[in-house]
Formats: C-alpha cells, structure tokens, sequence
C-alpha cells in the first residue's frame, strides 16, 4: 500500500535517517528478517505490555521499506509499510518517541492506522541501537485511547529496549561466528576431499629439512610406497635422481652464486616465496624410472615463518612419450619429406601453401618463401591456370583425391610438366579444413615416351610402306606381326595371321610343315634362300627369305624378310627362252653361211679363184667368231640359271688332250705355236665334253697371247685327290692385280685385246664355273713378260690295282 | 642310200642336200614340214631321215611320234638336227626313238659321214 502525504492530509510519513544505508546493512547482517519467533524477544514485549497497561507491544525491525515485527501482541499482519509506521520517527532520535494523541498530532491524524484499523491514539517507541550505533528497530507500545507515561512506564521502557539491543547484538555475533564455523568446515571438507581425490596427483607434505610429513593416496599410487613407511621416516631425496639433482644444483648455483646440497635445489624458490616448477625422473619403489612435473610451494605459520614444504608430483610419462612419439614422427616426416623423390605441399582449404618440400621447389623452381600462400599459382604455366582452377573447383565438392598434370614455368625459362595428386584433408565434422599433394615431375618421362611414340611411328612407318614383306613369329612360330606388304604377298589379313602358326603359309603339298620350318629357320638366318609358300588362294609361289633374330620382353623373335620372287622367276624364265630363242634363231643362219662357205671353200662346187677363195677365208673365220661368241652367250646362260648340267664320268686325261690340241691345231700351225703335250695316264672324274671345252680354252688363250715360234705346253700330274693340268706359255705374262679379274666376264687383260685377239672375254668365266661345277678350282700363275701358267684341279679317279 | 630331209627352212634344206648328196653321194628328198613327213616317208622310203628339231606347227619330237605311230614309218632311223642340243639333250632324245643328234651349224662337207658313223654303215 502505497500512500502519499499530498493525498492525506495530516498525515507525514518519517524521512528517511542519514545513516540509512549503513544502518541497511548492519540490519542484514542480524540475519534476522523473517526468522521465526523467539521466546527471548516474546518475554520482553509481554514485559512492557504487562507493566504499561497496553493491548499492543512489539519489537520491529524497520527493513528498506517496511517494518517487520521480530515479537507483537495486538497485532495480526506480520509488518507493516514503513511510510504507515510511527517508528520512521523512532528512529530518527537516540531517545523515547512519544505520540500521546495521534488525532491532535498533524503527522499522524490521517494516518490509516489512526484513522482505521488498530485505531491507534497513543504511541511510545525506543531506537533499538546496536553496538556499532545504528538504530536498525524499535521496542515500542500502543493503545487506542490518548495517555501519557509515568516515569516508571517510562524508565522500564528503556531497559526493555537495552536488553532486546542486546539480544540483536548477540544474534550478530552468533550469526558472524557460526558463518565462520559454516566456512572453515567447508574449506577443510573441501580440501581433505581434494587431497585424497588426487589419486593420479601426489601431494607431499615436508618438513623444512624434506623430512616427508604426509603422504596422499595419489603419491602412494604413483611412487609404490605406502604413507606410514614413508612419513617422519624418510627425505624426499628418496625419489630424485642424484645426477639429475646435481644437474639442477649446478643451474641455481649459477643464477644464485652459492652452491646447493640435496633439497636445496627444488625448494630455493617456494623459500623465496614463489614456487619451484619443474620436470624431474622420478624412480618408483619397483626401480622403474618415470617422468613427474613437479611443483613445490612453502607452508608458512601466521608469523610468516616457513613451516614446510608441499610437493605436487604429476605423472607425464604419458605426454613425454606422447611428445616423443609426435618429435620422432615429426623427425621421420623430414627425414622423409628431404629425400622425397616427388615434391610435397600442404595447403589450407582456400589452397595457400603452407608446406612444400625441398623436391617440391626443386621441381617448381621456387624457393620456400615463393612457393607458400598463392605463389605456386603464379608459377603454374598460364595456358594452364584456369583449368588447374577448375579441377579444384570440380573436384573439392567430392571430397576425394583428385589427379592433374600442369605445367610450371620455372624461373630459369624451362618448363616442367608435373603429375600432382591431392588429397583434402577431412575433419572430424566432414569439412575439408585443407589439402595434401604430392607434385612428380614427369618432364623426362614423357619426352621419353614421345620419343618412344615417335620412334615406334617411324619404325611402323618403314615397316607398312617397305616393300619387302616382313613377318615376325615368336619362339613357337606363332606369328606375332604381318606388315602391309606381307599381307598383299600371302593374300591374308594382318588379323587373320597374327596369333596363327607359321605354318599356315607353307603349301598344302609339303608333307612335314614342322620339318619345313625347321629347316627354313635353320637355313635362313642370316642368309637369303628360296621358298615356297602358299597364298590364301592356294596358289604356291616363291620367294625369298632372309630371317634374323631379335630379343623382345617376351624371348626372343624371328623376323623374316620375305620377298615375292615369282615375278622375277617369270622374268628369268622369260629371258632364258628369249636367249633361247635368239640363239636358235642366230644359228639357223649360220648355219646357211657357213654351210655355203664350206662348200665353197671346199671346191665341190668348182674351182676358185685364189682372190675369191681368201675372201671366203675371210668370211669363214669371222662365222666361226660369230658361232663362238653364241656358244659363250649360250653357255653363260645355263650357267646363271642351273640348267648347265654336267655328266660325270670317267674320263681319260689324253684323250681331252689330244681332242682339244686338235681342235686348236689349225689356229696354232696359223699362229706357228707348237703345241706340246706331255703323256698322261690319269684319269678323272668329269663331264669330258665340258673339260674338253675348258681346255680347248686355255690353249686358245695360250696360243693367241703367244709370240710366234713359242710353244706352248700341256701337262698333268696327281696332287692329293685331284689332278693338275697346267697350260703354259711364254707370252707376255699377266699383270698381279688382274689375276682374279680375268676370271670375270667380259674382262680381259687389256680392253683392246678383245679386238686385236677376239673373244668377248667370256672363256675364262666359263671356264671357271665348269671347274667349279666339279668340285676343283682354277687359277694362273704368271710372270710378266715370261709367260702365263693357267692350272685347275678336278678331282683324280684312283687307278685300280 | 636314201634320205629324206625334213627342215623348215629353204636354205638349210639346200645346203643339206649338196652336202648329203654332192659330198655324201645320196639320194636326197626333203619336206618343209613335219606335217608332210609321214606322206613323204611312206611314198619314198627312205633310209633314214634328217628331222630338224625346231619347226612352226609341228616340232621334230611331234613329227617322231607321229612316224612312230604309222607302221610304215615306224621303223625308218631318224636323226635329229637341231641348232640348241646340249650333250644332256642327247639321251632325251634317243629315248624319243632317234638313234642320234647333229647339232647346227653342221659342216657340210662332213654331215654325210656323221650320218652314215650314226647309222652303223
């Protein structure tokens, strides 16, 4: 209820007393308000209602806006507004308040408890004043009808309001002292519950010398020993390692100029009045050494004087082997990052490098500063940079490992081409919070393998447009590859080959295509031969084949050149049967010529005129040149293509001689060469037409490069499993370089001889192939301007005994 | 003794007949062709003849069998005359049923004695 003195007149509410706040709060501090009643208080105001003659007494307490009754008689509601109440003036004064008529008093007459309800009239109140001096209530008495007090109402009054200020100042220090006793109890609950909770923590009471006075669970647990074994028994020094103490001692000694001995040197700075912090190796009753952080602080009685020590002791053998697993880890991750041979970066989420290793600038050209925070974009080739951009952006919403290959242009002007691979690094929450990589750079590697490419190109290049057919087969004479030309020749697809056998080639008609293969490998290898094979229309044609082998990843392979001869053969064919046919047709009017000049010559037909005659002569020797040179022709033809077959036999030794001196005896007696041959009766093995043809060469050689009148002389003899005839003459001999030229075709000593001396120089390679048909070998030995030795060998039938 | 000539060519034939006959001392008759052999063996009876090897139409391996195939031709001796023989030829031909070769060009003044050795006579 809230009532103001402008709306009541005669009625003014008490202000408030200077001390109000002080007074406030030492009120509170009786911890009275609102505690229940007491008899102490209750006897007092009986006392003062029972000697004043009043139906209402009370003891209130005027709290900050109201008055709150501690005891009341005549009252019903516990309190009452502080405005309302009389003892606003009460407390104002040091005395006895005294309203004998509340209707006659202008402060009170419209006060509702006047005017209403309990009807006062007359009032007396006394201060109730602690012993700090602030009234903080009343003791007060009422009655509804005026009166005043007699001075022994009075005098009790007063002495009722001392013993119940007395009462509210025991009720402080009750209440002060039993807050103490509330805290202390507290603090020691607290702190006995702390100490024995610390079972991972050591706590260590000592005595200024580190005698240990107590012992907790914790330092039981941690050190194995138990407190009654240990406490007014033994020092501190117990757990400490000697060394690590000297150490320790050594270190103060140096900041403080003195030395230290046994504890010294842990509670120096707890006895300066702060506090030691330190790692120390404890050892365990067991004698296992571990790790303690140790903090020592000094006890002080109320004097200030030090009455011990306390030690707390935490095990951090844990976090040291922790931090010594992370430091070795640590030391592994360089030691690795340094000999890498692919660079490593890490970057945050936003990728601004953090880390790069020392390969990572190696390959980027970038020192460490340039490579961190966006550097290593600046660096990335900027053709490249806007895809190595969205890469990322493409691939950080998957959250996987993404793979790239960009360039760098490296400060020196060179480019490398990387392959980098990286990984975000995913919290606990899913979010990538960063990135890994690794960077390899493949710029060797790959102008390697576009070498590679390049050389495999030209290799398929040659391999497809050569003209020559190349087929490669494996070990199994699987084929492995066809090229173009091959294919054309066989008439298969490279597909339909390659993974068949080899013998898919080989006619139809060999029996043994395993045999056939055998031998062609065998033969072929490093040799040209000639084959037949079988086209995919069955037609057989030659060719020739030249293998070679080659090592591949699988073993080695056979190659083979193959070349399509048929048309070639065709050609030879062609030519053989044009010479043939050249020949046939040279002879069949030569045959007319010369006939008609025999006849002529011979005088069957009639006598000649000597004139006529000699140009018949003429005519006759220049027919028999001409039928030479066509035999030769002919001869040489056979031999090129195999089909001069010889017949051996035996043959007799004198009688080639004496067929082939007849045969040269007419151009011998013209150039006036004897020719002389010695008896012979050996015999060989040898075509006798052919040997006789080899022969009547030689001495027609030897005749026409013979001066007149020197003979020339024939003879044989046995030498090993042949014979040797030898032609010798003593012309003009042959020059050393010619020796072996004037075995090939067409070649003759001197080029003019093949008109001065005739012959197309075609005798002596003829000559040749026959001797070597048969197995001996031919030769000259000559001195210049002394003569030539022509000799071959053929080999000597054995005379039978 | 009786020969008849078989050769394509005009010349041949001439020089052939001088030497056989003027030289040689034979009776010669000759054919241009292995076609009119048969007819000209039957209606001559020769005693040998001189069958040139290499002739248009009808070679002299063709005109062999074909004298060979008439019985009354069939046991008359043929020589060859050919302008390619090789000695290896030889043995092919003789087993054609000729009883001997004469290679072009020949020498007329010898051709009928090379005959006669050939025939035995």
């Amino acid at each position: 209820m809230t009532i103001s003195s402008e709306a009541r007149p005669g009625f003014t509410p008490a202000p408030r007393p200077p001390d109000e706040a002080a007074r406030l709060k030492a009120l509170h501090s009786l911890s009275i308000l609102d505690t229940p009643a007491e008899p102490s208080y209750d006897d007092l105001i009986a006392l003062a209602s029972f000697i004043c003659g009043v139906p209402i007494s009370f003891i209130g307490l005027m709290d900050h806006d109201r008055l709150w009754f501690k005891a009341r008689r005549g009252l019903a509601e516990p309190e009452a507004p502080r405005d309302l109440a009389f003892c606003g003036y009460t407390i104002l004064q040091n005395d006895i308040f005294i309203v004998p008529d509340a209707e006659s008093d202008p402060r009170f007459a419209g006060n509702p408890l006047v005017t209403g309800a309990p009807h006062i009239r007359f009032y007396a109140g006394v201060p109730l004043r602690t012993a700090a001096g602030h009234n903080v209530g009343t003791l007060c008495v009422v009655d509804t009808k005026p009166r005043q007090l007699t001075p022994q109402e009075h005098d009790a009054l007063m002495m009722l309001a001392r013993q119940a200020a007395v009462l509210l100042d025991m009720q402080r220090i009750l209440s002060e002292l039993g807050q103490i006793a509330t805290a202390e109890r507290q603090t020691a609950t607290r702190l006995e519950a702390i100490y024995n909770a610390a079972t991972e923590v050591a706590i260590i009471a000592l005595a200024p010398d580190g005698l240990i006075t107590s012992f907790n669970s914790g330092a039981e647990r941690m050190l194995g020993y138990s407190a009654p074994s240990l406490i007014d028994r033994e020092s501190m020094l117990l757990f400490f390692d000697p060394g690590e103490l000297h150490v320790r001692s050594s270190a103060l000694e140096r900041v403080f100029g003195r030395s230290f001995h046994g504890l010294e040197a842990i509670v120096e700075y707890a006895r300066q009045g702060s506090y030691d912090h330190h790692e120390w190796t404890f050892r365990h009753r067991d004698g296992h050494a571990f790790f303690v952080d140790l903090v020592v602080t000094a006890m002080r009685d109320g004097l200030g004087a030090i009455s011990g020590f306390v030690a707390v002791a935490k095990d951090i053998t844990d976090r040291k082997r922790v931090e010594e697993a992370r430091r070795e880890s640590e030391e592994w991750f360089a030691m690795l990052s340094d000999a890498s041979p692919v660079g490593i970066f890490r970057s945050d989420e936003q990728g601004h490098c953090q880390y790069t290793n020392a390969r990572y600038q190696e390959i980027t050209g970038l020192t460490l500063e340039q490579s961190l925070g966006l550097g290593w974009l600046e660096a990335v080739h900027p053709d490249d940079r806007e895809f190595v951009l969205a890469t990322r952006e493409r691939s950080i919403p998957r959250g996987e490992d993404y793979e790239m290959e960009l360039r760098f242009r490296r400060p020196d002007g060179a480019t490398a081409l990387v392959r980098s691979r990286i990984r975000p690094i995913v919290d606990a929450r899913d979010q990538i919070n960063g990135f890994v990589g690794v960077v390899e750079d493949i710029t060797l590697a790959r102008q390697a393998e576009e070498t590679v490419r390049a050389s495999e190109q030209r290799v398929r290049a040659i391999l497809e447009n050569m003209l020559g057919g190349l087929i490669t087969i494996d070990p199994h004479s699987i084929i492995t590859s066809v090229n173009p030309a091959a294919e054309r020749m066989f008439g298969y697809t490279a597909e339909e080959l390659v993974g068949r056998s080899l013998a898919t080639l080989v006619p139809d008609s060999v029996g043994d295509k395993k045999a056939y293969l055998r031998a062609g490998r065998a033969r072929s290898l490093g040799r040209v031969t000639e084959w037949e094979g079988q086209r995919k229309n069955g037609e057989i044609f030659p060719f020739e084949l030249s293998m070679f082998a080659f090592p591949t990843p699988r073993g080695v392979e056979l190659a083979g050149n193959v070349r399509d001869i048929s048309e070639t053969r065709a050609a030879e064919q062609a030519k053989k049967e044009f010479i043939a046919t050249v020949s046939h047709e040279l002879r069949t009017p030569l045959t007319s010529i010369r006939g008609s000049l025999r006849l002529l010559s011979s005088g069957v037909l009639g006598p000649l005129d000597p004139e006529v005659g000699r140009m018949i002569d003429i005519a006759e020797r220049n027919s028999s040149r001409l039928l030479a040179l066509i035999n030769d022709l002919l001869d040489l033809e056979r031999l090129d293509s195999g089909r001069m077959t010889i017949q051996i036999g035996d043959a007799s030794l004198d009688s080639i001689f004496r067929r082939s001196a007849e045969s040269v005896a007419a151009f011998a007696e013209q150039e006036n060469v004897p020719i002389r041959i010695a008896s012979t009766t050996e015999h060989v093995r040898a075509d006798e037409y052919r040997l006789t043809q080899v022969l009547v060469n030689l001495l027609s050689n030897a005749v026409k490069f013979s001066p007149p009148g020197a003979a020339v002389d024939v003879e044989a003899r046995p030498k090993g499993g042949f014979v040797e005839v030898r032609v010798t003459d003593r012309g003009r001999g042959i020059p050393p370089d010619s020796r072996n030229a004037i075995f090939e075709r067409f070649l003759q000593v001197d080029a003019s001889d093949s008109k001065t001396r005739g012959g197309a120089g075609l005798g002596l390679a003829i000559s040749k192939a026959i001797i070597e048909q048969h197995g001996g070998s031919i030769g000259v030995d000559s001195e210049e301007g002394r003569g030539s030795s022509f000799w071959f060998l053929v080999p000597r039938v054995m005379k039978q005994p | 003794m009786k020969v008849l000539l078989i050769d394509d060519e005009e010349d041949v034939r001439e020089i052939a007949r001088l030497s056989l006959g003027l030289v040689g001392g034979m009776e010669v008759c000759d054919a241009s062709s292995g076609r009119e052999a048969v007819a000209h063996a039957i209606r001559e009876r020769p005693d040998f003849i001189l069958l040139d090897m290499m002739m248009p139409e009808m070679d002299g391996p063709t005109t062999l069998a074909a004298l060979r195939a008439n019985s009354e031709t069939a046991s008359i001796p043929v020589v060859f005359l050919t302008a390619k023989a090789m000695p290896s030829e030889v043995e092919r031909l003789r087993q054609l049923g000729a009883i001997g070769i004469i290679t072009k060009p020949f020498d007329p003044m010898t051709l009928a004695g090379e005959v006669r050795s050939l025939l035995g006579r």
